[in-house]
């Protein structure tokens, strides 16, 4: 057809002469173009990714807490693998043949022609003597990682540890690639992204055989891995070592805290486990024992544990009665002990009594009278309710707290609509609840929140959220962790709670400690699984306090009995770091109490 | 030349052959790369792109066959005008969708829930399909030359303006197949060469634009980027192999006959080894011959596509042969350019070779606009033998008047 004119020829002309320009131009990056000749074809460029040691971890006294190890992987490349003595292997590095035979299917899986690990984590004495055999080997070479590794046998839950990425974490951040590790709890899992520093990568020329023969283009493409910071933890390794052995053979928790910058001085759960038991190759069967043990060590009780915070809970049902305006400091209420309704008194005292003698003598008909002045200054009993919750909840109870290690539960602190589902709208009131005057009932509180409860006593009115770390190499901590909370309680209420909380630990108190000033307050939470658990929440010395804290001995019966003792020895220990000598035999009493029966004598 | 006619295989049996070719070599190609791709982002199931694959391109043979046996050449000149104005349509959709943030990636691809696919690749088809029919109704006289320029390109400049919001690549390519048509369909060149100068405008003005106002759209600094790089040298050269130079490390390392399907190693290091450079990777595992082979393939589609306009007795078929083959082929040159380094680095698959999704489908709808304009010659020869010569205007013409 004649639309077929020269232009058509023009056009054709253009992509033949294209074509021409593609087959010369290939030609010559065959042929003339020298630089690929660099690559001489029998070389194969391999990449090694060099792994960044994690960064250390330090106590607040500049203490070592947690290092690296080396550690080597054995690798294997499927297709330049040739047949190799499977049974030396195996001895040598002490896996099963079938491992062995499994593993390089799964490595054939992946890729012919990228490395896989074939055995993990060897040992350094193994793998010197690897070392000098696998030139031998077609196919295998090793690459070096390092494990992490434990100065004291403490403080398992609070440093966490770290295990192999999962598929999640890969699909999450594209840093991680198979193999690569993360912080799989505590520290090591908040912190990953400042502990973990960054992969490097090291380019070589391998020839047929497998051995390194240059390193590509003089190394000027390797990119150097960097080291992780490291990271001052907010801990006094020697507090947590005193209170884990003050733990041993006992259920229950030590948390302590610095009222001053709310960083956490001890964080304990027992029963406890060492922490290198969860690191390297014996990690997994390790694991898996630890969760089948009926006495639960993986849990961290400290921060996921709710008890009904018992007695402990009066200085706040006073605070916040003073505070609404409820009752005043000169409010005197009657008890008639064992004959009181609707709660009765076991303690034997002074009547009628005052806000500060209450709390000295753990009055339970005044703080019953208090909790219904506090619901009934109100219209409606939930309305009140929902006032003293909220004051509650200031404290930091019935919510996380924030703190930077993973697990942390919320507690329980029942709202309105807990009670209007129970009993109807309108339906309760101050007596319906009376329970949680005396801090029983649906109260859940966490030994973390116990002791920052301790602490916003302590200060007086606010409290800093507790948290672990004190610094971080080339980094800012988080800055929530210096915003004063303030509780919404003038400070002028505290003089009366802190005074009963000084006179509850009078002389001749087992948690008493001459010359020092130990403001406390003892609890027993109702446990219908076997005895009661023994609570004291504390903080020392009164005027200028240096630690908060909170204790927890799950079946210890009464909170004078362990919780109370325990306390005021680590609070001694950590003011005048010793134990005086006639409280010595307090020390070794409770170390030697062995409460793993849940059923003890009253 | 004489080619007996297939009973199924209908129109041009050359250019199936080549179809057959492309696709063996495609399937080599995706399962050598299964180890690597399948492992990145389907989970290690190695079979899972190789039966993708085979899906989509037997979806493709039997889109093509539908077309050439049931569809008449004169459907496409009457869905030009419907086409064009969906094109525009779902382009604005996905614009607009963009902008306000509600797609994800690239903000290239339209998912309507059963499927998912590019705007943009209905929109090549169906601007060209539109330019067949304005320049094959406008071949007349200069005024209906003129009228036929105005409408091809405004249109052309609406859809390649959006396209370019999200691929400016595609957009190029686009904007240089309906050129090469007018070019074909006899526009006088003043007003090609004002086009010319006005594109030189545009993107110059981006690259300036890109430099003075830090927040430019993305994709105007993605340009940029692209035309220093290949101007100055890739900034990144300096601390690392390029993609670029892994391709042609990947062609010097292949020889004359290649390492053997699977065998390729530079791929390990490639991103988009498996689309954007697919070409390196076909020379390092087949060589240097059936590299050029692939191109000859090309070449051959290119000149069976020559000889199915000239035997074309109308003209609307005529041109819209030539726009898809100029289309098809010029992706083809900038995959190649781009693996040989001839060309700076972007993004266009290698028809029918490439890991194929939705734009394979589109692919063979071109084919299968092909097969049937060849179709329909062979059609016309047996029935009106010798050859008439048709008098402009044109049947198609007068058809829709
Ligand atoms: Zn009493």
């Amino acid at each position: 057809m004649d639309t077929f004119s020269k232009r058509n020829y023009i056009i054709i002309g253009i992509f033949i002469l294209t074509g021409l320009v593609f087959v010369i131009r290939l030609f010559s990056i065959q042929i003339l173009d020298p630089v690929y000749k660099v690559y001489a074809t029998n070389n194969v460029l391999r990449e090694v990714v060099q792994y960044p040691a994690r960064g250390l971890i330090y106590d607040r006294n500049d203490n070592l807490l947690v290092y690296n190890k080396p550690a080597y992987d054995l690798m294997i490349t499927p297709r330049e693998m040739a047949d190799f003595d499977t049974m030396y292997l195996c001895n040598l590095l002490d896996v099963s043949k079938d491992e062995i035979i499994r593993n390089i299917e799964l490595a054939k899986d992946y890729s012919y022609y990228k490395p896989s690990v074939l055995v993990k984590q060897i040992p350094p004495e193994t793998y010197a003597i690897l070392q000098e055999l696998i030139y031998k080997y077609n196919g295998f070479h090793t690459q070096s990682r390092t494990l992490r590794e434990y100065v004291y046998s403490a403080a398992a839950h609070l440093l966490g540890y770290v295990g192999e990425v999962s598929r999640e974490d890969m699909d999450r951040e594209s840093y991680y690639s198979m193999g690569d590790y993360i912080g799989q709890s505590g520290i090591e899992k908040t912190y990953e992204s400042w502990l973990r520093g960054k992969k490097g990568i090291n380019k070589y020329l391998v020839d047929v055989h497998n051995r390194i023969k240059t390193s590509f283009l003089d190394g000027e493409e390797n990119i150097p891995p960097v080291t992780g910071s490291n990271l001052t933890s907010t801990l006094d390794i020697d507090l947590q070592l005193y209170a884990e052995t003050l733990l041993q053979n006992k259920r229950g928790s030590v948390v302590a805290i610095e009222p001053s910058t709310g960083e956490i001085l001890a964080l304990a759960s027992a029963p406890a486990y060492h922490p290198g038991l969860l690191a390297g190759r014996i990690r997994s069967r390790n694991y898996s024992m630890l969760l089948s043990d009926t006495l639960k060590p993986l849990f961290n009780r400290a921060l996921q544990a709710e008890y009904p915070p018992g007695s402990t809970f009066k200085v706040l049902n006073v605070l916040v009665g003073l505070q609404v305006g409820a009752i005043g400091t000169d409010t005197y209420f009657s008890c008639s002990g064992p004959a009181s309704y609707p709660i009765r008194c076991t303690h034997d005292h002074v009547s009628p009594l005052n806000a500060v003698q209450a709390i000295r003598e753990s009055c339970n008909p005044f703080m019953w009278n208090t909790f219904r002045s506090i619901l009934y200054k109100y219209e409606t009993s939930a309305e009140g309710y929902n006032i003293w919750r909220d004051h509650v909840m200031n404290f930091g109870i019935g919510r996380r707290l924030g703190i930077d290690i993973n697990g942390e539960s919320a507690g329980s602190l029942p709202n309105e609509s807990y009670y209007n589902n129970i009993y109807g709208k309108g339906h309760w009131n101050a007596m319906t609840v009376r329970s949680l005057a005396i801090g029983q009932g649906e109260l859940g509180i966490t030994p973390l929140q116990l002791a920052n409860y301790a602490a916003a006593v302590a200060n007086r009115g606010y409290y800093y959220p507790p948290h672990v770390i004190k610094s971080i190499d080339m980094g800012e901590i988080d800055n929530t962790f210096r915003i004063r909370k303030y509780v919404g309680i003038s400070t002028e209420y505290f003089e009366p709670a802190v005074q009963g909380m000084e006179d509850a630990v009078r002389p001749g108190a087992l948690s008493h400690i001459p010359g020092i000033a130990v403001c406390g307050k003892t609890g027993t939470a109702e446990n219908p699984h076997g005895s009661d658990h023994s609570v004291f929440m504390a903080f020392a010395p009164k005027d200028d306090p240096m630690i908060a804290i909170s204790v927890y001995i799950e079946n210890g019966v009464w909170g004078a009995r362990y919780a109370a003792p325990i306390a005021s020895l680590i609070i001694e220990k950590y003011l005048t770091d010793s134990i005086s000598d006639n409280r010595k035999w307090l020390e070794s009493r409770m170390i030697e109490a062995n409460l793993l029966n849940p059923y003890q004598p009253k | 030349m004489e080619i007996t006619q297939s009973k199924i295989f209908k129109g041009d049996r050359v250019l199936w052959i080549v179809l057959m070719l492309l696709s063996l070599l495609s399937l080599l190609i995706v399962y050598s790369s299964t180890g690597a791709l399948a492992y990145r982002q389907a989970s290690g199931n190695t079979w899972y792109f190789l039966i993708r694959q085979v899906f989509f391109l037997g979806a493709g043979f039997g889109l093509m066959l539908v077309m050439v046996n049931f569809l008449s050449v004169r459907i496409y000149s009457v869905l030009a005008n419907l086409l064009i104005y969906i094109s525009i349509g779902l382009l604005l959709v996905t614009t607009i969708l963009k902008f306000a943030g509600l797609l994800q990636g690239t903000g290239r691809t339209l998912d309507l829930g059963f499927i998912s696919f590019q705007p943009a690749e209905l929109a090549k088809i169906s601007l060209i399909m539109y330019t067949a029919r304005v320049l094959g109704k406008n071949q007349g006289t200069r005024g209906q030359l003129k009228k036929a320029f105005i409408k091809i390109i405004s249109h052309t400049v609406v859809i390649c303006g959006l396209i370019f919001l999200s691929n400016f690549s595609t957009a190029a390519l686009l904007f240089a197949t309906i050129f090469t048509m007018m070019f074909a369909g006899r526009i006088s060149l003043k007003y090609l060469f004002i086009v010319i100068l006005l594109g030189m405008t545009i993107v110059a003005g981006a690259y300036i634009a890109a430099d003075r106002f830090p927040d430019a759209p993305a994709r105007i600094h993605t340009v940029k980027g692209r035309i220093d790089r290949f101007i100055k040298g890739d900034p990144n050269s300096e601390k690392g192999i390029t993609q670029a130079d892994y391709a042609k490390l990947a062609i010097y390392e292949g020889g004359i006959f290649g390492k053997g399907p699977g065998h390729s190693n530079v791929s390990n290091y490639m991103a988009s080894a498996y689309n954007d450079f697919i070409f390196a990777i076909i020379v390092e595992e087949y060589g240097l011959i059936i590299g050029i082979m692939v191109m000859f393939l090309y070449l051959i589609f290119f000149f069976r596509s020559v000889v199915i306009v000239r035997r074309a007795t109308r003209t609307f078929p005529a041109f819209l042969v030539t726009g898809l083959t100029v289309l098809l082929v010029y992706q083809a040159m900038i995959n190649i350019g781009v693996s040989t380094g001839v060309l700076p680095v972007t993004g266009q698959p290698l028809p029918w070779i490439s890991l194929g999704g939705s734009s394979l489908l589109f692919t063979s709808v071109a084919f299968g606009c092909i097969l049937s304009v060849s179709y329909q010659n062979q059609i016309n020869r047996e029935t009106q033998k010798p050859a008439v010569q048709v008098n402009m205007p044109d049947e198609d013409y007068e058809m829709h008047k």
